[in-house]
C-alpha cells in the first residue's frame, strides 16, 4: 500500500478547509485540501485518493460539475464522493447531488463526529479494496509462474521449472 | 447523468472502439501539458480507456520536471497556449534534454492562427493537431510515433 489513504477537500474557503482538516484530525488520512473544481481534477490526474469532500457550490466549476468529470473517468469514478453544502436543503440540489454520482449530500451545519464517522468508513472499506487488488496481483503473477512452471516441466526443464517458481515465491 | 454534466469537451468521438493503432498503444505511456483540465480529464479517460498511462502536468515547467523523472514517455501532447512557458518554449527545452530529440511531442491547438503551425514545427513538434480532435485520428496519428517495443529510450538524470 503506498502510504496513507488520502482525503481530497475541495472548497473555495480556506476556512471551511481548515474545519475539514481539524474534523479529521486523528484520522490516519492525509488530507489534501484544494480551493476549486479544477485544482481537484488536477489531483485526481496525479494521484489516488479514498474519499472526496466536494463543496457543491464553487465559483468556475462547481461541485455538480466536477463530480460529473469525476464519474466519467473509469480510474476516478468509485471513488466516494460526498458533497457538502451551505445552502439550507433543497432537496432538488440534494438529488442533483446524487444523480452526479454522490454517496452523500450533507447540508451545514452538520455535526463533524458524523462527517468523520462517514470518513472513517469510506477510508476503511478504500483499504480492504486496495489490499483485494494487491492479492489479485499478487495471484496473478503466482499463477502466470505456475503455468510457466508446467511448461517447463512438460519439456522436462526441471531445474528452469524450480527456478521460475522460487522467483515467483520471493 | 453523462453527458448532462460535461463541459465543452475536446472529444468528438466516444473512446470506445478498439482500433489497431489503440492496440498498438496499450502499455504506452504519456505525458499530457495542458493547463486546461476539463480537456485534459476527459482525453485522460479515454486514453485510458486504450491501456495508456497518463502523466499530467499543468504546466510547461512541471512537464520538463515529469520528463526527467520519468524515462518511460513514450509521446508527449503539447498545448500549444499555457501562461509562463508556453508550448513552443516548452518543446524547445524538451528538444535540449537528454534523448529529448527523438520523443514524438503532439501539439494540440485550440485556436490557431496563420503562422502558428510553422512556429511550432520550427519550435520541434512532431505533429499539429487542431482541436476538436478526434480520438481514432490522435491515437493513429500516436501509434505512428510510438515504436512497439517500449524501452525506455532515455536515462533519468
Amino acid at each position: 500500500m503506498t502510504g496513507r489513504p488520502r482525503v481530497l477537500a475541495v472548497d473555495d474557503r480556506r476556512e471551511n478547509l481548515l474545519a475539514l482538516q481539524a474534523i479529521l484530525e486523528g484520522l490516519a488520512v492525509e488530507v489534501v485540501s484544494v480551493t476549486s473544481g479544477e485544482d481537484a481534477l488536477k489531483r485526481l490526474l496525479t494521484e489516488d485518493y479514498a474519499v472526496i469532500l466536494l463543496d457543491a457550490h464553487m465559483p468556475g466549476m462547481d461541485g455538480f460539475e466536477t463530480a460529473g468529470h469525476i464519474k466519467q473517468r473509469e480510474r476516478t469514478r468509485h471513488i466516494p464522493v460526498l458533497f457538502l453544502t451551505a445552502v439550507d436543503y433543497d432537496p432538488h440540489l440534494a438529488f442533483r447531488g446524487y444523480q452526479a454520482g454522490a454517496v452523500d449530500y450533507i447540508t451545514k451545519p452538520f455535526d463533524p463526529w458524523v462527517l468523520r464517522s462517514k470518513v472513517g468508513v469510506f477510508v476503511d472499506l478504500w483499504t480492504v479494496h486496495v489490499r483485494l487488488a494487491e492479492q489479485a496481483e499478487e495471484c496473478d503473477r503466482l499463477r502466470a509462474a505456475i503455468d510457466d512452471a508446467v511448461e517447463q516441466l512438460e519439456d522436462g526443464a526441471i531445474d528452469e521449472a524450480r527456478d521460475r517458481l522460487k522467483a515467483a515465491r520471493d | 447523468m453523462a453527458g448532462s454534466l460535461s463541459g465543452p469537451t475536446l472529444l468528438r468521438a466516444p473512446a470506445q472502439r478498439v482500433t489497431p493503432a489503440a492496440t498498438a498503444l496499450a502499455g504506452a505511456t504519456v505525458l499530457i501539458v495542458d493547463d486546461d483540465v476539463r480537456n485534459v480529464f476527459a482525453l485522460t479517460s479515454a486514453l485510458e480507456l486504450h491501456g495508456l498511462t497518463v502523466l499530467y502536468a499543468d504546466n510547461g515547467a512541471a512537464g520538463i520536471r515529469l520528463l526527467t523523472e520519468h524515462p518511460e514517455v513514450d509521446v508527449v501532447l503539447m498545448d500549444t497556449m499555457m501562461p509562463d512557458l508556453d508550448g513552443n518554449e516548452t518543446t524547445r527545452l524538451i528538444r535540449e534534454l537528454p534523448g529529448g530529440r527523438e520523443l514524438p511531442v503532439v501539439f494540440l491547438t485550440a485556436k490557431a492562427m496563420p503562422g502558428d503551425r510553422e512556429a511550432s514545427l520550427a519550435a520541434g513538434a512532431t505533429e499539429y493537431v487542431t482541436k476538436p480532435v478526434d480520438l481514432d485520428e490522435l491515437l493513429a496519428l500516436m501509434a505512428n510515433w510510438v515504436t512497439p517495443p517500449r524501452r525506455p529510450r532515455r536515462v533519468a538524470r
